[in-house]
């Protein structure tokens, strides 16, 4: 996080996101997190585990870990669709892990400004996001038509592993 | 099988005989047995009151005069008074011999053989006693205590001797009496036992000979009291079970036969009273229906005589119509030329429409050729169509490549992204062009996405193509049957429109015979005229023939009724007969 505000710093404010959208809504990590947006989505279940890791996956020989985000972020997954991806994070982030994502959307560019941080009082009157999530959470931006949840990718291997 | 003896096999007469028989013989029985017992107690009497008795009162004299002699001595020896001396000689005359001379004659008869010992014995001791008493008298006065004491040692003891024999006899006499009187006692009794069983005997033959004749005779008899009350009030269904040979039997089974030869009568008499009453009741039906239709008969017969005036006027009134015909035939005659005319001009008239008809043929037959052309080009588009179809779904398929493709691009691009940023300044050109490249790849989706929308207008239209000509195919196949089914029917047509032609031009030629037929018609008319009018000549005489008819069936009426009269009395008759006999009860 404090190398992220330090690139952020370097941009000058402008800040690139790659925006996903789980059950209908939408969210964004830095794009300097992701690594690749993979096809692949068929991972092999592991049990005894805390139930927010949904299994692993092989992707051209690497194994990755994939973090069940739906139940993270508090919603249920509706199952497998084409439009569904998997996003690897960089060793930055987590040692070889992705999250299942239901769309993959356009990767924007936003001053940072404009992503409100939420712990400073929750004065959008938006949903209330819950303790675990607001966590994860970077802040809030206003897109043309609908807002954008900037999401933290370090707190997801961090607090569910 | 005992009673058979008195039951069946023997005459009544043998059976009383019997009976009666054996009763007398159980009384002569009882008598003769009775008179011997009574001879033998006679006997027994007898020796009581001729032998003991005697015997007793002989030894009881002889002992008085034992002791009269021996008082007589006594007197004489003390007193020496010759009274005493003669009531001695007394005793000895009057009591002793006598006595002794009776219990002689009595020895005969006795039985106890020790009796006639001591009878001996006694006249021995009192020819003792005698000379003792003698030799004592003549003594006594001359030499007393000599006298006194013979007397003491010789006569005395004599005496007592006599005495003790003389007891003993009597006692002998008197046990001989008891027991004679018991075997009377014994007799009597004897004879009282056999009495009794023989009356028990004879009542119980008696009660048994009342039973087997009440049985063998009583019996039978009342049951041919009751087949003769039963035969008098007129049942002869009765009849008695009789085996019995007596006359009883006999006359059972003459009663028997008696009683079936009336039952046939009677059931012989009943079937032809049955017959009677039937014939009766068939004769009155017969009469009746007899009246009935000689009744009918006179009716027809009155009615044909109506029947027959009408006949001859109808007759008149159908030669003036034969006339009226004759005139009418010449009419038609006319109206037939007229016809031939007209039916000239029918023929030709038909000759044109043959000729219309058959070009009506010929289109229809062009008409069919030019269907037959449109249904096949029909088929021909539909397959067209279908290849059309099968090329847009290909053309589809190949719209669904070109999309998977431009998402393909579209990732490869957003990761080219991530690279470019990853690669911080030095990757901003390349993040360009990957921008670049992913628009490329989102217009592509939008123009694949187009393709395919117009291809599923395409195919959408192509199906509805496929219908419309589907529904000019069926439109076209029903033309063409329309089609046919004109042509045939011309065809009728034609064939009905030669017929008709050939038929008018029959009619003609009967026409013609019609006219000279009707010719012959008003000919025949006039003949009829004349015919029917002496019909009408004939009816009249038969309506005079059936009046007499009519007068013959009333007399036969008559005859009916008086017939009818005389079987219902014939019935009655027959009536009263049945219930006479029906008094009788056949089976």
């Amino acid at each position: 996080m404090a190398k992220n505000k330090i690139v952020v710093a370097e941009n000058n404010k402008m800040k690139q996101l790659l925006t996903f959208k789980i059950a209908g809504r939408l969210f964004g990590v830095d794009i300097s997190a992701a690594r690749e947006v993979s096809p692949v989505v068929d991972y092999t279940p592991v049990f005894h585990v805390a139930e927010e890791i949904k299994g692993l996956v092989n992707i051209r020989g690497q194994i990755y870990l994939v973090l069940d985000l739906h139940k993270i972020l508090g919603y249920d997954f509706s199952g497998k669709t084409e439009d569904t991806r998997f996003i690897i994070f960089t060793e930055n982030i987590g040692e070889s892990f992705g999250v299942i994502i239901d769309k993959v959307g356009e990767v924007v560019e936003i001053s940072e400004k404009e992503i409100k941080n939420t712990h400073a009082g929750n004065e959008s009157g938006m949903e209330d996001l819950g303790s675990k999530v607001e966590a994860l959470t970077l802040g809030i931006s206003k897109l043309e038509n609908q807002l954008l949840v900037v999401l933290n990718p370090e707190k997801l291997l961090k607090n569910f592993t | 099988m005992k009673t058979n003896l008195f039951a069946f096999n023997k005459k009544l007469g043998v059976k009383l005989a019997f009976g009666f028989s054996s009763l007398i013989s159980i009384t002569v029985a009882i008598v003769i047995i009775t008179e011997v017992q009574l001879y033998e107690l006679k006997i027994i009497e007898n020796q009581i009151q001729q032998l003991r008795t005697p015997t007793v009162q002989g030894s009881m004299t002889a002992l008085n005069g034992v002791n009269q002699s021996l008082a007589g001595l006594r007197g004489y020896m003390l007193l020496e008074n010759d009274i005493f001396k003669t009531e001695r000689q007394d005793a000895w005359s009057k009591l002793i011999t006598p006595s002794l001379e009776k219990l002689e004659s009595f020895s005969n008869n006795w039985t106890n053989p020790e009796n006639i010992k001591r009878l001996s014995e006694l006249k021995v001791l009192f020819k003792d006693f005698n000379k003792f008493q003698k030799e004592i008298e003549v003594i006594t006065h001359t030499n007393g205590n000599l006298a006194k004491q013979w007397l003491g040692t010789k006569a005395a003891p004599t005496a007592n001797k006599i005495k003790i024999i003389l007891t003993n006899m009597i006692k002998d006499q008197q046990n001989l009496a008891n027991t004679d009187l018991e075997r009377l006692n014994e007799n009597i009794s004897f004879l009282d036992f056999l009495l009794w069983v023989l009356l028990a005997i004879g009542v119980a033959v008696g009660i048994s000979l009342t039973f087997l004749f009440t049985r063998a005779i009583v019996k039978p008899i009342k049951e041919l009291t009751e087949l003769a009350k039963a035969m008098a009030e007129g049942d002869l269904t009765q009849h008695i079970e009789s085996k019995s040979q007596d006359e009883i039997g006999v006359l059972a089974q003459a009663m028997n036969t008696f009683s079936k030869n009336i039952h046939a009568i009677i059931k012989n008499l009943q079937g032809q009273s049955n017959d009677i009453g039937e014939f009766s009741i068939q004769l009155s039906d017969v009469s009746k229906q007899l009246t009935l239709k000689s009744d009918a008969l006179n009716e027809n017969s009155n009615n044909v005589a109506t029947a027959t005036e009408e006949v001859s006027i109808n007759s008149n009134t159908m030669a003036a119509t034969a006339e009226e015909m004759s005139i009418n035939a010449a009419n038609v005659s006319v109206g037939a030329k007229e016809m031939a005319d007209s039916a000239n001009a029918i023929a030709s008239a038909a000759e044109e429409m043959s000729s219309s008809v058959e070009d009506v043929s010929n289109n229809a037959r062009n008409a069919t050729d030019v269907t037959e052309k449109a249904s096949e080009m029909s088929t021909k588009a539909t397959t067209t169509m279908h290849t059309l179809g099968i090329a847009a779904d290909e053309i589809g398929k190949v719209t669904e490549v070109i999309k998977r493709i431009a998402e393909q691009t579209n990732l490869l691009a957003l990761n080219a992204t991530i690279e470019a940023a990853s690669a911080g300044e030095a990757g901003k050109g390349f993040a360009v062009v990957a921008n670049e490249i992913k628009e490329l790849a989102n217009q592509s989706a939008q123009a694949a996405e187009d393709i395919a929308n117009k291809i599923d207008g395409v195919q959408a239209n192509t199906k509805e193509a496929i219908t419309v000509i589907d529904e000019v195919s069926s439109i076209i196949k029903e033309v063409n049957e329309s089609v046919s089914s004109i042509s045939k029917a011309v065809e009728q047509q034609a064939i009905v429109s030669n017929e008709i032609a050939t038929n008018i031009s029959n009619s003609q030629t009967n026409i013609q015979s019609v006219t000279s037929n009707i010719g012959e018609v008003a000919q025949g008319s006039q003949d009829m005229a004349k015919s029917t009018s002496e019909a009408a000549e004939a009816a009249t005489d038969v309506a005079q023939n059936i009046g007499e008819v009519s007068s013959a069936t009333e007399s036969i009426r008559e005859d009916a009724q008086t017939v009818e009269s005389a079987s219902v009395h014939l019935k009655d008759v027959v009536v009263e007969l049945s219930s006479i006999i029906n008094n009788f009860q056949t089976k």
